[in-house]
């Protein structure tokens, strides 16, 4: 039996294409449609994993590869994302006092919380905070992706 | 003495029964954040609105209102996540949990055509896409993505290396 294919490079590269279109600035809106941007990641990585799957003959795609995929996408997509973000000067701190300045519609308690965090935390611990949240979303959203992914990829039998 | 290991995994009810936890937690924090903000825990309150604001534009003239406070996401995202909960409860009365076939692909490339249509009218001026709308076509998506993601993640419950078959 054929040992199945690497991982982590067609991870890297959803977890690449999730960071990118979470970061820059009108690509991220299309994260406001149910993440789209990181399904799309998920998605990504398993194409490119089935790549290379399809160039071996006993190796099949299963959905199980979908959801490691998926999920590692995710995670890696909430890292580098946090480190662009930070890098490029969009972090939630940032965003946090844009948010405070421009949006007079935001439903009070969220400008509540964001005052409280802004108050008490500092700007490291709410650059982990949004990590964390990124985490949770990404990985939930990049499974989401990657079941999706080996659904639409593969023909009639999945195994 | 032998042992059987068995994962507590490889059980399509107990997959399903996770999977239907999930979601009905994640729908219920999307009505928690304005039922938290009305019985005053603010922070609480501004937190689940914080986490949805990474998937959401949270616009609140797009957004329903319960206890005169909006839901944690729009209009449409309500639809898509309600949607997607009552795909999760009406699946096992449709399809039995066991048997991991998926619908043919075309019906979910039609699920997005209402979605797509309804965010092209705005996008081109044509028409002005309404609550009700936004709300179905995320419902009708919502609702059909089920069918193509919980039999994937119900076949690892599989004994025999998840097995699914897609209908053509």
């Amino acid at each position: 039996m054929q040992e199945k294919p690497d991982k982590i490079r067609p991870a890297l590269f959803g977890g690449l294409t999730i960071a990118i279109i979470s970061t820059v600035p009108i690509l991220s809106l299309v994260n406001c449609f149910c993440c789209a941007g990181v399904i799309l990641g998920g998605f990504f990585s398993v194409y490119f994993y089935n790549k290379s799957v399809l160039e071996l003959e006993e190796v099949e795609l299963t959905h199980s590869d979908g959801i490691k995929l998926g999920l590692m996408s995710g995670g890696f997509g909430a890292i580098i994302g946090t480190i662009f973000s930070s890098l490029i000067g969009t972090n939630i701190q940032q965003t946090i006092s844009k948010m405070m300045e421009y949006s007079s519609e935001l439903p009070p308690e969220f400008a509540d919380a964001l005052d409280m965090l802004g108050q008490h935390q500092e700007g490291f611990a709410l650059i982990v905070l949004g990590l964390m949240m990124s985490l949770i979303i990404d990985c939930i959203f990049g499974i989401l992706g990657g079941i999706l992914a080996v659904t639409l990829l593969t023909k009639k039998k999945v195994n | 003495m032998k042992f059987k290991h068995k994962s507590i995994f490889k059980s399509h009810n107990l997959l399903y029964l996770v999977f239907l936890i999930a979601v009905t937690m994640w729908c219920f924090l999307i009505i928690a954040a304005p039922l938290l903000a009305k019985l005053e825990y603010r922070f609480a309150s501004g937190m689940i609105y914080m986490f949805f604001s990474k998937i959401c534009h949270q616009m609140p003239e797009r957004s329903f209102f319960i206890f005169g406070k909006q839901l944690a996401v729009c209009s449409r995202c309500t639809g898509l996540y309600f949607g997607f909960l009552l795909g999760t409860i009406v699946y096992p009365i449709i399809i039995k949990l066991r048997s991991n076939w998926i619908p043919a692909k075309k019906y979910f490339f039609l699920a997005l055509i209402p979605i797509f249509i309804d965010i092209s009218v705005r996008f081109l001026h044509i028409a002005e896409n309404t609550f009700t709308s936004r709300l179905i076509t995320g419902l009708i998506l919502g609702a059909t993505t089920v069918f193509f993601i919980l039999p994937g993640f119900l076949s690892l419950g599989d004994n025999s290396e998840n097995k699914v078959t897609i209908q053509d």
